[in-house]
This record gives C-alpha cells, sequence and structure tokens, in this order.
C-alpha cells in the first residue's frame, strides 16, 4: 500500500465531490426555457440554489426588486405582485435563514448587483429559525465567523460566554456543511442537473422554479387549520439578529433601499398566539424594532393575512397570491 | 456511538488517536478507559454505570488468589453480569414466557416497563464471565491492575459487538501501551481493515437492507420469488453486517498495538454446519465451547450437549423462542453431519457448499421474523396463496449478485494483509481502497446501526 497515494487520490475524489457544488458547467439557467434543469433545480441544495441564483444575478442588469428569505418567500413570483413594470426576481433559498439572506445581499453587492429595492423576509420571531449560512463557499464563510468572534469581541465587556456560543455554532454550522457533501442523493442530483440526459432524477419532481427565481407552492387542505408549535432555543438569536441588521444598515447606506417584513402565520395560529405571547419573543421584537429604528432599517411586522377562498400551504407559509399582495402593498408605500 | 457515524469517523477516532500518541506511559491506558467508556455513554449514562460497575464487581470479587477452584466465589463474581443480563435482556421474554406481563404491569412498583437494552451487553458479559472462569481456573494466576481489566472489557473497538476476547489474548498489547510505536505495516492494515469494513457494513449490508425492509413490510404481498430473494439477500445482509464489524474492530485495534484473532473466515464457503460453526463468529462459538461445552462434558454426550448449547446460542443472540427455535435447527443439522458424514463427505464440495448456505439462510429466517411473521413467511415462500404484487427489480438482482461475488470471491482479510507489494500493484490498491472509502462515505448519511448490537 502506498499511503500518499491513498491519500492524494481520496483528497481528489472529495473534491470533486466539493467542485461538483454549484453545478458548474451549466448555464444561466434562469434565462431561457430550460424547463427541465429548473425542476431539477429543486431536487438541490441550498448551495446550488443560492450558486445558480448568484450566478443569474452577475449575468444580467440589476433588478429593480429582489426578494430575499426562504421557503416562506420563495412561491412570490412576479405575477403575485402589482408592480409589473419593474423588474423583479426572487433571491429567496429555501431552508435558509436571515443570516443566509444577509450574507446573500452582501455577495450580491459586493459585485454590484443587488437590487435597488431589497426585501428581506425575517422568520416570524416565534418560530425561532435563525440558521446558519451555507453560501458563499468556505472561505468567504471563515472570514464571516473571524467577523462575528470579532464583533461579539467587540460588543460585550465580558464576551467569553457568547464568544464560546458564537465559535460552537460556527463550527457546527461547518460540520452540517461537511456532512452535507456526502449525500449520495444530492451527488445524485447533481449529476442529473449537469448531465440531464445520463442521469434520472432520484425522485418524482416535486416542484418547479419559475424564471424569476419564485418555485411554485404546493397547497394543502389542512393547512389553514394547522396551529404553529411554539419553540423556544436559540439564546443567542439577539447577538446575531443585532448584528445581521447592522450588515444590513451598512447596505442601507449605500444605494441599496432595505426592507424587512416578519413572515406571517395563518389566521388559526395568529389568534393561538395572540392568546399565547411568549415573553421572550416579545422581548425580542422590542429590542429588534429599536435596533431598526436606530439603524434606518424599515421594519413592518408580521401582517394577518386573510382570505376564505385562499388555502396555506401550512401554518407558517403564506400562499403566494396573499402574500404577492401584501409585499405588493409595502412597495407601493415606499414608491 | 457507532462506527459507521461521522462523528465518530471525523471526531471521535481522530481525537482519540491525537491523545494517544501524543501522551506516554500509563496515561495511554487510563486515555483509553476513559473515551472507551465516553463512546458507551454517548447512548446511555445508565448503560455506562451498568459496565462500570460489571467491571467493578468482576475485579474485586476476583482479585484475591483464593478464587481459584472456590465455586461459592466464582458464582457471586458472575451473578453481577448475569443478573443485569438477565434484567435488560431477558425479564420481559421471562415474564412473557411465565405469563406474568399483566401482573408486572398492573403493580405499582414495576421495573419491567421501558427497559432499554444496553448495546452489546451480551459481549461484555460473556468477556467478564470468561476472566472470572478463568481466574477460577488457574489460568489467570495473578490478580490484575484495574485499569488492565478495565480496559480488558471496555475497550472501544470490541465493547459492543466483540470480538469476545480472553485476558490472555490482549494483556501483552496492554502491558505494551506504554511504550507502543505504530510500524507502517500495522497501520496499512489498519486503513485496509477499517475500510473494507465500513464498505462491507454501509454499502453491501445496509444497501440489501434497503430493499429488503420494505418488502418485509408487505407480508402479505410477496410472491415465492421475493421470499426467495429475501431469504439469500438477508443472509447476505447479515453477514456482512456483523462481518462489516468485526473488520473495523480488527482495524481500530491495530491502531493502537491490538491484534485481534479472525472472527469470521468465510462462513458460506463451509461444507456443513459443523464448519460453519469454525468460520462464523468464531470468538463466540470458542466461547462456548470453552466455558460451556466442555464443562458439559464435551463429546462424551454429543447430541445432548450440542443441543443445549445451541440453544443457548439461540437464547445468546435474542430473547424469544424463535432464536431458541433458530439455535436448535442449527443443533439438528450438526449432529446430522455427525451421524452422516461418511455419506456427506462424498458429495461434490460445490453441492456441500450450496446445500449448507441455503440450510443457514433459511435459517436466518427465525432471525429476521418471529413465529407468527415467519408462518406467513413461510407460506408465501412455498406459494400457497402467494399473489404477487410485487417482484425483486434488476436492480435489487444486480445488488444480491454483487454481494455474493464479494462473498465467495473476496478475501478482505487476505487483502489487508497481504499489502506488501511495491510499484503499480501498490499504487493500483491504494487508488482501490481511496475510492471505496470514497464510495462509503457517500452512504454514511443513510447507514443504519449494525444488526449485532441489539445482542
Amino acid at each position: 500500500m502506498n499511503l500518499k497515494v491513498f491519500i492524494i487520490s481520496f483528497f481528489l475524489l472529495y473534491s470533486f465531490l466539493v467542485f461538483l457544488k454549484g453545478s458548474p458547467g451549466v448555464d444561466d439557467i434562469f434565462e431561457g426555457n430550460d424547463n427541465r434543469r429548473l425542476r431539477l433545480l429543486s431536487q438541490l441544495g441550498l448551495y446550488d440554489v443560492a450558486a445558480k441564483k448568484f450566478q443569474h444575478s452577475l449575468n444580467t442588469a440589476n433588478y429593480d426588486i429582489g426578494l430575499f428569505g426562504n421557503s416562506r418567500a420563495v412561491q412570490v413570483s412576479a405575477s403575485h405582485l402589482k408592480n409589473n413594470q419593474k423588474r423583479y426576481f426572487n433571491f429567496s433559498l429555501p431552508g435558509a435563514s436571515m443570516r443566509q439572506s444577509v450574507a446573500f445581499l452582501e455577495e450580491l453587492a459586493k459585485e454590484e448587483r443587488a437590487p435597488k429595492i431589497a426585501i428581506i423576509c425575517l422568520d416570524r420571531l416565534e418560530l425561532q429559525f435563525y440558521g446558519s449560512i451555507y453560501f458563499p463557499g468556505i472561505l468567504k464563510r471563515l472570514r464571516q465567523s473571524i467577523n462575528d468572534l470579532i464583533w461579539v469581541w467587540r460588543e460585550y465587556d465580558n464576551p467569553y460566554k457568547r464568544f464560546v456560543y458564537v465559535v460552537t455554532d460556527h463550527i457546527l454550522s461547518e460540520w452540517i456543511h461537511f456532512k452535507g457533501i456526502w449525500n449520495i442523493d444530492k451527488l445524485y442530483s447533481r449529476l442529473g442537473f449537469i448531465f440531464p440526459d445520463y442521469f434520472s432524477p432520484v425522485k418524482e419532481f416535486e416542484s418547479t422554479y419559475l424564471n424569476d427565481g419564485s418555485r411554485l407552492e404546493k397547497l394543502s387542505k389542512s393547512g389553514n387549520d394547522q396551529i404553529l408549535e411554539l419553540k423556544v432555543q436559540f439564546k443567542l438569536m439577539n447577538d446575531y439578529l443585532s448584528r445581521d441588521m447592522e450588515r444590513l444598515a451598512k447596505l442601507n447606506a449605500k444605494n441599496l433601499k432595505v426592507i424587512i417584513y416578519e413572515s406571517p402565520v395563518n389566521p388559526a395560529s395568529e389568534k393561538y398566539l395572540k392568546k399565547n405571547p411568549v415573553q421572550y419573543v416579545r422581548e425580542m421584537r422590542a429590542l429588534f424594532m429599536k435596533k431598526c429604528d436606530e439603524l434606518g432599517l424599515l421594519y413592518y411586522p408580521a401582517p394577518i393575512l386573510y382570505s376564505e377562498d385562499t388555502l396555506w400551504p401550512n401554518c407558517c407559509h403564506a400562499p403566494a397570491k396573499l402574500l404577492g399582495e401584501y409585499i405588493s402593498s409595502v412597495l407601493l408605500e415606499n414608491n | 456511538m457507532i462506527f459507521n457515524d461521522f462523528r465518530f469517523i471525523f471526531i471521535f477516532l481522530p481525537l482519540v488517536l491525537t491523545f494517544f500518541y501524543l501522551f506516554r506511559g500509563v496515561n495511554r491506558r487510563i486515555l483509553l478507559i476513559v473515551t472507551s467508556i465516553a463512546f458507551y455513554g454517548l447512548s446511555g449514562v445508565d448503560h455506562a454505570l451498568i459496565l462500570i460497575l460489571g467491571i467493578m464487581w468482576v475485579y474485586c470479587s476476583t482479585k484475591s488468589d483464593s478464587i481459584k477452584g472456590n465455586i461459592p466465589r466464582l458464582l457471586l463474581a458472575i451473578s453481577f453480569p448475569l443478573a443485569s443480563l438477565c434484567y435488560y435482556k431477558y425479564a420481559n421474554f421471562i415474564l412473557d414466557t411465565l405469563q406474568l406481563s399483566l401482573w408486572t404491569k398492573n403493580n405499582r412498583f414495576n421495573i419491567f416497563d421501558n427497559i432499554l437494552l444496553p448495546a452489546g451487553i451480551s459481549f461484555f458479559t460473556f468477556q467478564l464471565i470468561s476472566f472470572a472462569v478463568d481466574r477460577y481456573r488457574g489460568r489467570i494466576v495473578k490478580a490484575q491492575d484495574l485499569s488492565a481489566f478495565a480496559l480488558y472489557i471496555s475497550f472501544f473497538p470490541q465493547l459492543v459487538a466483540g470480538p469476545i476476547l480472553r485476558f490472555d489474548q490482549v494483556i501483552k498489547p496492554i502491558k505494551a501501551l506504554t511504550i507502543f510505536k505504530l510500524q507502517k505495516k500495522d497501520l496499512y492494515s489498519a486503513i485496509s481493515y477499517i475500510c473494507f469494513g465500513l464498505f462491507a457494513k454501509i454499502v453491501i449490508a445496509d444497501g440489501l437492507s434497503e430493499f429488503i425492509s420494505p418488502m418485509i413490510e408487505k407480508l402479505y404481498n410477496l410472491s415465492t420469488i421475493s421470499c426467495a430473494y429475501i431469504v439469500f439477500a438477508y443472509s447476505f445482509q447479515i453477514y456482512f453486517d456483523f462481518y462489516g464489524y468485526s473488520l473495523v474492530a480488527i482495524g481500530l485495534g491495530r491502531l493502537f498495538g491490538f491484534h485481534y484473532p479472525d472472527n469470521f473466515k468465510r462462513p458460506y464457503m463451509s461444507r456443513n454446519l459443523q464448519e460453519f460453526w469454525k468460520r462464523w463468529h468464531i470468538t463466540l462459538s470458542f466461547w462456548i465451547r470453552d466455558y460451556l461445552y466442555i464443562p458439559l462434558g464435551g463429546n462424551h454426550n454429543y447430541t445432548r450437549n450440542i443441543i443445549i448449547v445451541f440453544a443457548i446460542c439461540g437464547l445468546w443472540h435474542g430473547a424469544g423462542w424463535n432464536f431458541v427455535v433458530w439455535g436448535l435447527y442449527h443443533a439438528f443439522f450438526v449432529v446430522a453431519y455427525s451421524k452422516f458424514s461418511s455419506f456427506w463427505d462424498n458429495i461434490p464440495i460445490f453441492i456441500q457448499r450450496a446445500i449448507n448456505f441455503t440450510i443457514v439462510s433459511f435459517g436466518w429466517i427465525l432471525f429476521l421474523f418471529d413465529f407468527d411473521s415467519a408462518r406467513i413467511f413461510l407460506k408465501r415462500l412455498v406459494g400457497f396463496g402467494a399473489v404477487g404484487l410485487s417482484e425483486p427489480g434488476l436492480k435489487m438482482w444486480a445488488a444480491l449478485a454483487g454481494a455474493g461475488l464479494v462473498c465467495f470471491w473476496v478475501d478482505f482479510e487476505k487483502l489487508s494483509e497481504g499489502f506488501h507489494r511495491k510499484g503499480a500493484a501498490s499504487m493500483a490498491y491504494s487508488v482501490t481502497l481511496s475510492i471505496i472509502l470514497f464510495i462509503t462515505f457517500l452512504f454514511v448519511e443513510s447507514s443504519k446501526t449494525f444488526i449485532y448490537f441489539r445482542f
């Protein structure tokens, strides 16, 4: 056995796996009519979707309106907005958190491809979803981690505990990232995306992306009756939230208008939350609003979206039609 | 924690190895004990406590040299491990058999509900017993260090699914830990063993399981061909599952200076059931021979003793009558071979192997199903009322054929030990091994726990 050969060949194979992320060699799928790939994209991971949307932005002029968020915003297409005369692209990445939206917008701004108005969907604070960053690549993520640590160091008189939290959080994120690379289904989907004629998709097509970056929604009959489950977990969230607001404020100052809205929940959950308020969330929201105020960021609390004839996919994913109408009204207000 | 988990492969093992090679002297032993107990404790603190108590109990009760030839002391020494095994593994089985389950359920002080079986309790209990018996027999003459004994029982590569070792097989490497230096030869074979072991488990065994699991959930929909497929596919699955674990254990042992004995010697190549048990789970067979069969009188009362030891062997595998019957099924063929060996041995070897493999594979039905399901399955297998709704597809047959080819043609041990070739052959072997590991890692996320962990 030759240990060097073993290590080098294993490393080469691993590099190939990493290289496949983001589906290199595939043209801008949001231009033209590559319906097959637009469908296949829904089987890929967050990184791949982000890479393709990023690639598209580099190939086109800046959009007037860009929507950033996750599966709670990705369903909104240009047809749902009333501002038809403006160029719109949905930059939402299913599975992403607010942190990811901020990082994505920053990356676009660095390339001078950020939309003129960036609408950012912040997950309803009761959901406590404030996860990790998967895009851009590892070196940039590492820089992001260092910046987070510097920020914690500067902000707090006694930062050690939070410092450990942040380090742990970033290590765990990278661990999840690393594990995600080793996934045969994802690999197969990526190969299917790059070479659609040779690899058939793993699963049946569940949904499809459209040319404007949005993804078709799946409605459910029981979505209207579902009630949001309350989970309180991350105590770190306030720190990240504050830091990310500061990052957004910097972008806001650079000829880019940032509007943040909290994602709505269905009327049944809204009613439930009104009856069962969570103290921790209330405090967090107050802090968040104060921070937005200080930094001059536009913030809209979660709207109550109600329509008798519209089905919700589930309790906390609003139907595209209602959400589109709401976003249109926000845009109109800020025109 | 399990071997086929990224946390073990990329965090636990590298950390333990790093500290192991940074440390010198007695610290290494302590490090391995602590990390082994942590390894076990990650699946349940109370289970780790049982392990620690078992170690302390047997150590204290066998420490004095007066245990030699002293039956009451021996019984005292093995009472705690046996009681733990009975409680965790057999309590509900005994209660069900005696039809006392309802009574215990209505009892205010019910201690038999929600018993979680500590992984590998049967394995370390057998090691604890073998140590006590060897002290009683005088095979281990001197009282041993607590740390040496604790490491013998708890060392993580063999803790949860063997090989079942004797103290005299490991005391030399335990004593040599303080000065152990990893040789290139051992490192290379360790890498090979680990790669092949993970591949056998994650790609072959779990791959077959992916096909079998949905089929056995729909017993009533099975056709004769589907049933036959399950019989042979499960036969390969259970083999590669356990064999894979054993290979990884051997490889891990090498990294720390332990040369574990082989636990499998291509068992499906056996020509009869007697030979099969000399090739399958060898360390268990030898344990049963030395600590049960010989004390019962060995060959003097062959048929009776074979029936007893195989019934107990079945029960060791699982707390259920199906396991006992599985043991007796094997006993029947072992005894039958002893009676008709002169006839059997004259049949062409290929036919002997094929028949023996079929007998063993059919036996696993009792491993896979309880009696009721096994009855339905057998009915389907012989075609009574079977309306096959789905037949195995081409992919499934290809997987079965692939597993068969690896099982009968590839000798992982020989490959792992015989890599001293140079030049192009060495390069080709290294590249192949890295490809095997790469493919294996792609399936780690969907990998399942080892079948033998529940024993």
